[in-house]
Order: structure tokens, then C-alpha cells, then sequence
């Protein structure tokens, strides 16, 4: 794949921004370490924009995930952007009336450099940068989580994330390791083309394929390795918790689905089955798991961070049945899932805001009864949180509703319709502990007396992710439109790839009632570039 | 185009627009700011209704079965979802209840809420706008989104405004609703998908369910409508199910147990959705469900029985009610669909009148313990008519419509699997039904003598409020409780005597839900009987056309017999 260097304009403005506020930050002056969150911000909204002008101006596909790579730029500068926000004027000062002397501008140096890895893990074309890329997202997180808080829990936490995350990464990295082995070589192109030549995935690559997904599991904090996501939620600074749950999730998903085409999708029968299934076990306890636990919280940290299992439970459901779905059809797992990530990232730093919001003192607004009665107090960023749960919960006119109604949609017509009924079920589940926080705030009488935070950008994000919330619940084209062209370029690419091999037919019948008539009637020999070309168009005019 | 009716949307939007504008008034410390935002909120909720009767003189009655003064606007093109809005006969009924009702609520609720009006107000106007949606949604993934956005508001004001034991009540209402209603989308997904699958393209039109539902065999229908019934029986609610209506209702302010108690979503829910679209999974559920309505029937009436909180009595007589709305729904006998459609207007408009008697009497007296109080007539008579009136037709006093509403539905269901009528009920059913109505007549007439005819006993309120409330200065009846009870008092009288334009007009509409299912039914046994023996086929196809309710060839004692047979027989054979 040969991506246009101009493909890789807003990592670049991410990267260097990065640089200049990490010199910047350490200043002897306390003004211009301030300086140092305005160049962030300004960064972010500029690679916002360019990711926005390549994906109109490029009406010809560069490469094949030209619009996927796109989702990704501006997923991961979009959301970016609020978490500077959130961040603002704060960042390593749970005490806001010292946090003159110690500001410290280097946190937004390390956050632009994980969200550049975010933003450049669709454009990678090799298993190495593959694994730099997941590592130029993880790194700056591991310093995030340490050094975001002066109390013991923040070592504890950052202690347990750094180690486990570098067990993770090593579990991966050896499942890369299988892959090479396989195909002799980290090229993507070569090595889709071995998956593509051999008629029966052999176990070696199979055994690669599930040491990625257990290692890239811990990215995404799925269950197994969920352990640490509770304890390291709750032991950070907030804004660092609600980076958390944004940028390694979505490289993690990204980086997954990337893995996953290699093989063209070609999961769905023989040994290969091994790896959906484990995603659907994975997904399946995921969603339980987290949210029967979070059930039982009474600290909104660490609910959240439950929460965010189940949510990775219900993105994973979107991945398991996309290698079984229905090549062109709008409910495309993939596609579902990217929705899903979108969605699930606004609505869940909206969330975070608030809190960031709420904690004018020192350990303020952890628990339950903290945030009781606010709603009269604070009616703003209530009525922000409020939708943001409404969301998590999945009710309508938000956009966590439409997620959920994709994800159920793909995977009842893959024929998967207990997972189907899993996730309903979880949703209410789920209810339930949203429900409290809401309750807590709106239906409670106050119960301490609160401070909240002074800086006007942070209500500025809980705001506007509210906002989107219930504006992409109600207008909902854009993020449709562009998460499904991006969801129907992994799927072209499993019908070219099918094209080469004789192992169609089998692709076919392995496949459930519903997606055989689709998959027949899209001819196998469907070339390259004219759907996908005919998809960029579609994602300029969705832009 | 006759798609462009701009009527339906505008009744929606219209409390949108106050709900948004009344939210952004502070509500101010004195009481007088607070007052204004009531009267606000009244005007905002009146224009729908006034357009409501705008509506009653366009609408075509003759063809009452048609959607019509259709709107439609593309929302998500991609999944063929339109903001799609109609009314036909059944969903007009139930729209002009809503619109009669709501607004007078609100005007019930000025200066009695104190805290918080303007949030108070708004979340009315939504709940009310929620509620218009739901019945002039024409595509089903509207009304879902309406029944499920209906439960914010009324969380909001049973959790903020409600008594003692508010926040339980609301989270319990929430989370039951929620988990209904879950199910419930994923039928629906799985019924467009069917769609998709077979005819093309993904849908929520009604339509297009309709087909999808029937279109699969009695084994799916099965399972796609435990789905839909979960979500409605809880809605309705029925029997195992109901436990958090009572709560809700005894919790809730008076408009938010005005709005709990006025919308019969579930019952609609079942009537326009659940059973057209699946008839064969709803045809072999029959008896199971009977038996439940007649449960729900009996245990509604006991229940009151023995209930010393007069909103609880309402609750449970509401239960009780909604009982035989789905029992008459289930009969599928002309008779029985049509008390189905009376009952959820009967019901609604007595109760909504009821508790709002029940909350006039509570600010006077701050009880809700029918033993603390009696003899009320001779303190207020006003009061005391509108109390005995409301429950005189409750208790079905011939002349008001809850007698009519009744009458229809026990004959509905008493004659549904004779001859000639179709259905799969009977008097096994009807007779217990009846049985708990006279109940619930007994308990009604009792309570009344106590409280309104009996000694005038009278409690000492709270000592706080002792110098406003202290029995020598309780008044009766007020300018503003006049205006909210007497509409509603001549609304249950007038179709009490005249009921006939409602019946008549419902007649096509519930004629072709009630085709829906027996053309489906009939089919379904044709396909069974042309497979069966030669020797067979005679009695077969008699049973098939019995089914239809079509007349019959065959003698009246035969075919009786047939009949009978058939109904027992039915269900099961559908079951293999």
C-alpha cells in the first residue's frame, strides 16, 4: 500500500504540536506552561480539519481503508479535542487552588503523542508498525495514569497498568510473531496474499490470530484481561480515567479489525471458527461481567469503568458477527461496531467531563452519595451527565440508542439471535446502575456541600458531548454514513480477497440462512476500485 | 400529496416548544412566578387539543380504517425509518382522551406543586408530547421510540415530586418498563430484518411487520411475540407483572399518576401491534393470557378489597379493568375488539378523574387513609358528587360509560367461539370476569357510603400546616377543580348515553386488525387441512371457514359442536 504523505498531515501537526508543548510545558514560567494546552487544543482542531479535508478532497481511494483511516483521524482528533478541553488548566493538580505551582504542561505532550498513535493506527501496512503504533498509544498512557495524581492509589494503579499492559503487549507481539512466521513476512500485503493462497487457515496462523485477540483484549478491557480496569479507573486522575476509556479502546477495536483483514474475513469456517467464537465468548461475558458488577458499585469511577467493559462487550459482539455478515448490506458488523465506537467514546466522555466538573476538591464526587442533589445546584452539568447516561442506557433520540440498534441488527441478521438477546438483555441490566447516578443526582437531596471546577472549558466539553449525544441521536447521517463506508471497505476487501481463492464456496455455505442469498448475489469478482471509489464519493458527500 | 398534513407534527411539536421555553424560566421564590409557568404550560398543552378538534371534523369516519392526515419525512433513509404520522380510528379515540386529559392535569397541578415548577411543567409538556406520539406513530420504530422515551418524564416526576417513597417507586417503574421494553426492539429488529429477507427491503412500516410477522411460521411467531408480550404485559400490566403500578400510582403526584393511569400503552400496544402481526403465536398464547387477564381481573378486584389507601383502590381497580380490556382484546370477536378500544378510554377517563378526586381530597385533608375520613358530603358536597359520580361509573352505573364499556367487552368475550362470532373464548372466561367486576362494584359502593355518605369524621392535618389547612376553613370546590372535573364528568356521561358515533367509527378499523388475524388463522389451517386425509377434509374446511367466523352451511347443532371442538382443539394443533 503506498498512502500520499499528505494522508499523514494531521499525525504530523499532532506529532510536532507534541514536541512543542513538551518543551513548552516545562517552562520557568507559569503563563507560558499554561500556553501549552492552547497549542494542543489548536493542534487537534487542525488535524480535525485536515482529517476532514482529505476525506473531501480524495475522491479516489489512495488505498483500499482510505475512508476507514479517516473515521479514525477524526474519531481520534474530534474526541481529542474534548479531552483537552476537559483537562483544562488541571492536569497532575487534584487541588485546584495549587494548581498554579504545579501545572504541568507535558501531560498534553504525552496525550497528543497517544492520540497521533490512535489517528495513525488505520494507516499502518505492517505487522512492526502495527505494534509501534499500539505502543505510541499505550506508552504516554502508562506516564498518564502514574504521575496524574500524588497518592498512593495513582502508583498503585500506574504500577499495575504498566505491567500488565507490557504482558499484554508481549502477547500480542508474539501472536505477530506466528503471524510471520506463517506468511514469512510483516508486510500486510503479503501477508493477506498467504491468507489468502492457502484454501485452510493453518493452525499456526490461527494460534497467532487468538494470542493477538487475548493480547489486544487488555487494550480494549475486555474480559479476560479486564482485571486491572476497575482498580486503575479509580486510582487515576479523572481526566487520565476518561482518556483511558477512549484512546487505547479505540486503537485496540482499530487494530483488531486490521488484523482481522488480513484474512480476509475468512473466519467462518474450519478451525478459523475458533476465533469468532472466542470473540462471541469474550463479548458474551464481557457484557455480563461488567455490567453485573458495576451493579454493585457504589464509587462512579469505578461503575464507569465496568461500564466500559460491557461497552467493549457490545463492540466485540459488532467484530464477532462481522466476518459472518452479509457482505453489502447496511448492517454490517464492522460497521455497527465503528458506529458503536463512536458513539460509546462521546457519550462516555461527556460522562467524565461532568465528574472532572463536579471534583473542585480533592477525592469529591467519587461515590454515589457525593453527587446527591446537584441537579439543583449544578442543572448544566446534571442535565449533561444525565444525558450521557440516558445514552449509556441506550433510550431514544441519543445516539447510544442507535448504536445499540445497529449492533442487535447485525447480529440478528447473521443469525446469531441469542447474542442478539444477550445484549438486550444486558442493556437492561445496564439501566440499572445509570439509573442510580441519575437518580443520585436529580431525585436525592444534597448531601455535602460542593465545589466544582473553575475553568469554563470544562463544562464547555461536557457540553458539547452532550450536545452531540442527542444530535447524532436524532441526526444521525454523518457518523452512519462514514462508519459504514468504512465498515463496507473491510468487507470489499473480503470479497477480492474470496475472488483469489477457491475456498468461496466454502466461505458460502458456512454461513447462515439469512446471509446466503446476499453473499451469492454479489458477484465474487467485483474489482477494486470501483466500489470503493463509488465509496469515497459517498463519504465526501456524507463530510 | 396527501402525505404533507402538517396537523399531526404540529401537535407533537407544540409542547416540544413549551417544554423548551418553560424550562428555561426560573421558577422564582415566590409562588406567583410558579403560577404563571402553570398557566404557561396549560396554554401550551391546550393548542393540541384545540387542533385536536380541528382534527375530529377533517377526519373521515367512513373509511376509519385507513391511516390518514399522513405525514411523512425521511429520518433515517439508510434503514427506510420515516417520521412516519397517521391516525385511524382506534389511535384518534385514544389521542382525544390524551388531548381531553392532559391538559386538564395540568391545570389541575397549578399551585399545588412547590418546588421546582418550571422543571415540573416541562416535564409534563414532554410526557404529553411523548404520549401524542405514540399514538399518531404510524411506523413502528417511532412508537417505540415514544413508549420509551414516555418513561423519562414520568421517572422524573415520580421520582422528584412524588411522596414519601418516591425514588423506589421511580426506579422500580423505570427499570420494569426498561426491561420490557428491551424485548420488545429486539422483535421488532428481528421483524424487520424477516422483512428484509424476504421482501426486500428493511422496515419498521406497520404494514410491512404486519407481513413480515405473518409471514413465519407458528414456531418463530412464537418466540418473536414472547418478545412483543414481555414488553406490553408489563406496560398493560398484567397479573405476575403489575407491581409496579400500584407503587408508581400511589407515589406519583397526581398528573404523574394522571399520565401512568390515562395512556393504556400496553393494551394499545397489543391491539395494533403484537397481535395482527404474529396471530398464530397470539392465537395459541389465548388461553394462557385469558387466564391471566381473569387473574388479574379477580386479584385487582380482591385486592381493593381489602385496600385502606385510596390511590392504591384506584390502582387496583385500574388493574382490574385493564384485566378485561385484554380479555375482550383476546376474544377477537368484533364485540370483544371494540370494548377493548372503550375500556382503555373508559378506564383512562375514570381513573384520571378519580385521582385527581382523590388528590383534591388529599390537599384538603392530607391523608389517603379511607379510615381516617368519612362523611365528606356534608363538608363538601361538590366534591362529594364528583366522588360518587366518578365512582358510580367506575362501577358501572348503566348510563356512564363504564357500564357500556364493560357490557361490550363481557358479551364480546362470553359469545367469542360460538357460532358465527370466531374466537377462542368463551363463557369459562367471561363468567369469572363478570364475577370480579361485580367485585370491584361492591368494593366501589362500599367505600363511597364510608367515606362520602358516612359520619363526618375528619382528620387533624399536620401541625405545620395546621393554621391553613384546619377543618373549619376546608373549602369545597374551587373555580379551577371545576374546570378540570366537569369536562370529564360530561365526557363519561355523554358517552355513557350516546356512545354510538365512537362505535361506529371504530368498526372499520377494528374490523381490519381483527381480519389481520383471522385471514392469517384461516390460511394457516387451509395449508394444515390440504395435507391431511381425504376423508377429513369436509370437516376441516368447516372449521377453517368456523375460524373465519364466516357463516356456516352445516346445521346449527353441528356446527356448535364443531365449533366448540375447534376452539379447544386449536391452540394446540397450532402448537405441533
Amino acid at each position: 500500500m503506498n498512502i500520499p504523505l499528505n494522508h499523514f498531515c494531521p499525525e504530523i501537526i499532532m506529532i510536532v504540536a507534541a514536541c512543542i508543548v513538551a518543551l513548552v510545558g516545562v517552562a520557568k514560567s507559569d503563563a507560558v506552561r499554561r500556553s501549552a494546552q492552547w497549542i494542543s487544543l489548536i493542534s487537534l482542531i487542525l488535524a480535525f480539519i485536515a482529517g476532514v479535508r482529505i476525506g473531501m478532497v480524495d475522491s479516489t481511494p489512495a488505498w483500499p481503508l482510505a475512508s476507514f483511516a479517516t473515521y479514525d483521524t477524526l474519531l481520534a482528533s474530534g474526541i481529542g479535542i474534548l479531552l483537552v478541553l476537559l483537562s483544562w488548566d488541571m492536569p497532575f493538580a487534584m487541588d485546584p487552588a495549587k494548581s498554579d505551582q504545579t501545572f504541568r504542561g507535558e501531560y498534553f505532550a504525552m496525550m497528543l503523542v497517544s492520540l497521533a498513535g490512535v489517528s495513525m493506527m488505520a494507516k499502518v501496512d505492517n505487522l512492526i508498525w502495527l505494534f509501534i503504533a499500539l505502543e505510541l498509544v499505550s506508552i504516554p498512557t502508562y506516564i498518564m495514569v502514574a504521575t496524574g495524581r500524588s497518592n498512593p492509589t495513582a502508583q498503585e494503579a500506574g504500577i499495575k497498568y504498566f505491567f500488565l499492559g507490557s504482558l499484554s503487549a508481549a502477547v500480542y507481539l508474539f501472536g505477530f510473531s506466528y503471524l510471520y512466521g506463517f506468511s514469512g513476512s510483516t508486510d500486510f500485503s503479503k501477508i493477506a496474499s498467504a491468507f489468502a493462497a492457502a484454501p485452510q487457515l493453518p493452525y499456526i496462523a490461527i494460534i497467532g490470530l487468538l494470542m493477538v485477540v487475548i493480547g489486544i483484549a487488555y487494550k480494549i478491557a475486555a474480559v479476560p484481561l479486564h482485571y486491572y480496569a476497575p482498580d486503575v479507573y479509580q486510582g487515576t486522575a479523572t481526566p487520565v480515567t476518561a482518556f483511558l476509556s477512549f484512546a487505547p479502546k479505540a486503537a485496540g477495536f482499530i487494530a483488531l479489525i486490521l488484523v482481522f483483514n488480513l484474512t480476509g474475513w475468512r473466519l467462518s469456517h474450519g478451525a478459523a471458527r475458533a476465533v469468532p467464537d472466542l470473540l462471541m465468548v469474550m463479548a458474551v461475558l464481557s457484557m455480563t461481567i461488567g455490567n453485573v458488577l458495576a451493579l454493585l458499585q457504589r464509587n462512579i469511577k469505578r461503575m464507569l469503568a465496568y461500564s466500559s467493559i460491557s461497552h467493549s462487550g457490545y463492540m466485540l459482539v459488532g467484530l464477532a458477527v462481522g466476518p459472518l455478515m452479509i457482505s453489502h448490506s447496511i448492517t454490517n458488523g464492522v460497521s455497527a461496531m465503528l458506529f458503536y465506537l463512536g458513539a460509546y467514546s462521546v457519550m462516555t466522555v461527556g460522562a467524565f467531563a461532568v465528574l472532572v466538573y463536579l471534583q473542585g476538591k480533592p477525592d469529591a464526587a467519587e461515590d454515589l452519595d457525593d453527587i446527591a442533589g446537584i441537579a439543583s445546584a449544578h442543572p448544566l452539568a446534571a442535565a449533561c451527565m444525565a444525558v450521557c447516561m440516558l445514552s449509556l442506557i441506550g433510550m431514544p433520540f441519543t445516539v447510544g440508542f442507535l448504536g445499540k440498534l445497529f449492533i442487535v441488527q447485525a447480529a440478528f441478521s447473521s443469525g446469531h439471535g441469542a447474542l442478539a438477546v444477550i445484549v438486550m438483555i444486558n442493556a437492561a441490566i445496564a439501566a440499572a446502575y445509570y439509573l442510580s447516578i441519575i437518580t443520585s443526582m436529580y431525585l436525592r437531596d444534597p448531601w455535602t456541600p460542593f465545589a466544582v471546577r473553575r475553568p469554563g472549558a470544562i463544562q464547555f466539553s461536557a457540553a458539547i458531548a452532550a450536545a452531540l449525544v442527542i444530535l447524532l441521536g436524532v441526526f444521525p447521517s454523518v457518523l452512519m454514513s462514514i462508519s459504514r463506508y468504512s465498515g463496507t471497505e473491510v468487507t470489499n476487501m473480503v470479497v477480492v480477497n474470496n475472488s483469489q481463492t477457491p475456498a468461496v464456496s466454502k466461505t458460502t455455505a458456512g454461513m447462515p440462512p439469512i446471509s446466503v442469498a446476499r453473499s451469492r448475489s454479489n458477484p465474487p469478482t467485483i474489482s477494486h476500485s470501483t466500489p470503493l471509489a463509488a465509496t469515497h464519493t459517498r463519504v465526501a458527500a456524507a463530510l | 400529496m396527501t402525505q404533507s398534513h402538517l396537523i399531526l407534527p404540529m401537535m407533537l411539536a407544540i409542547p416540544l416548544i413549551g417544554a423548551a421555553l418553560i424550562f428555561m424560566i426560573k421558577p422564582g421564590t415566590t409562588g406567583q412566578r410558579g403560577r404563571g409557568l402553570g398557566i404557561l404550560a396549560f396554554c401550551f398543552a391546550l393548542i393540541p387539543s384545540l387542533m385536536g378538534i380541528i382534527l375530529l371534523s377533517r377526519f373521515n369516519y367512513a373509511t376509519g380504517g385507513v391511516w390518514q392526515q399522513r405525514f411523512i419525512y425521511p429520518w433515517l433513509p439508510q434503514f427506510h425509518v420515516n417520521f412516519s404520522f397517521g391516525v385511524d380510528a382506534i389511535s384518534l379515540w385514544l389521542l382525544m382522551l390524551t388531548l381531553l386529559v392532559t391538559p386538564l392535569a395540568i391545570l389541575d397541578a397549578i399551585n399545588k406543586i412547590q418546588h421546582r415548577q418550571n422543571e415540573f411543567f416541562a416535564w409534563m409538556l414532554i410526557g404529553y408530547a411523548c404520549m401524542i406520539g405514540i399514538f399518531i406513530s404510524h411506523d413502528v420504530l417511532l412508537f417505540y421510540l415514544f413508549f420509551e422515551t414516555s418513561l423519562i418524564p414520568t421517572f422524573f416526576i415520580l421520582g422528584i415530586w412524588g411522596h414519601s417513597d418516591r425514588r423506589k417507586a421511580a426506579v422500580k417503574f423505570f427499570l420494569y418498563a426498561f426491561a420490557g421494553s428491551v424485548l420488545l426492539l429486539a422483535s421488532l429488529i428481528y421483524l424487520a430484518l424477516v422483512h428484509q429477507e424476504k421482501f426486500g427491503t428493511f422496515s419498521f412500516a406497520l404494514a410491512d411487520l404486519y407481513r413480515a410477522g405473518q409471514s413465519l411460521s407458528p414456531a418463530q411467531q412464537g418466540i418473536v411475540f414472547l418478545g412483543l408480550l414481555i414488553g406490553f404485559a408489563i406496560k398493560v400490566p398484567l397479573f405476575p407483572v403489575h407491581t409496579w403500578m400500584p407503587l408508581a400510582i400511589t407515589e406519583s403526584p397526581t398528573p404523574g399518576a394522571v399520565m401512568i393511569a390515562l395512556v393504556k400503552l400496553g393494551a394499545y400496544g397489543l391491539l395494533r401491534f403484537a397481535i395482527p402481526m404474529l396471530p398464530l403465536a397470539a392465537v395459541r398464547f389465548t388461553p394462557f393470557l385469558a387466564v391471566l387477564c381473569v387473574i388479574s381481573i379477580l386479584y385487582g378486584g380482591l385486592i381493593s378489597w381489602v385496600q385502606r389507601d385510596m390511590k392504591k383502590l384506584i390502582a387496583y381497580s385500574v388493574l382490574s379493568h385493564l384485566g378485561l380490556c385484554i380479555l375482550a382484546l383476546l376474544a377477537l370477536t368484533m364485540t370483544g375488539l371494540t370494548g377493548c378500544v372503550l375500556v382503555m378510554i373508559s378506564s383512562g377517563l375514570l381513573a384520571a378523574a378519580l385521582l385527581m378526586v382523590m388528590g383534591m381530597i388529599y390537599r384538603r385533608y392530607h391523608t389517603r387513609n379511607l379510615l381516617e375520613i368519612s362523611g365528606l358530603a356534608r363538608r363538601l358536597p361538590v366534591l362529594g358528587f364528583f366522588a360518587v359520580f366518578f365512582f358510580m361509573g367506575t362501577a358501572a352505573l348503566p348510563g356512564l360509560i363504564g357500564f357500556i364499556s364493560e357490557i361490550i367487552s363481557l358479551v364480546g368475550t362470553y359469545v367469542s367461539g360460538s357460532a358465527g362470532h370466531g374466537g377462542y373464548l368463551g363463557p369459562a372466561y367471561a363468567i369469572p370476569a363478570a364475577l370480579g367486576m361485580i367485585l370491584g362494584a361492591l368494593y366501589m359502593l362500599y367505600w363511597v357510603a364510608h367515606v362520602i355518605f358516612g359520619p363526618l369524621v375528619e382528620t387533624v392535618p399536620d401541625t405545620d400546616t395546621a393554621s391553613k389547612h384546619s377543618p373549619a376553613v376546608v373549602q369545597d370546590l374551587s373555580v379551577r377543580e371545576w374546570l378540570v372535573l366537569s369536562p370529564l364528568a360530561l365526557a363519561v356521561l355523554f358517552l355513557g348515553l350516546y356512545p354510538a358515533p365512537v362505535l361506529n367509527s371504530l368498526q372499520p378499523a377494528i374490523g381490519k386488525i381483527r381480519h389481520e388475524v383471522l385471514a392469517a388463522v384461516q390460511e394457516d389451517t387451509a395449508s394444515r387441512m390440504a395435507a391431511s386425509s381425504a376423508a377429513t377434509s369436509r370437516t376441516h374446511r368447516v372449521v377453517a371457514v368456523h375460524i373465519a367466523g364466516m357463516p356456516v352451511s352445516a346445521t346449527g347443532s353441528e356446527s356448535q359442536s364443531l365449533n366448540k371442538a375447534v376452539a379447544l382443539r386449536l391452540p394446540a394443533r397450532l402448537a405441533r
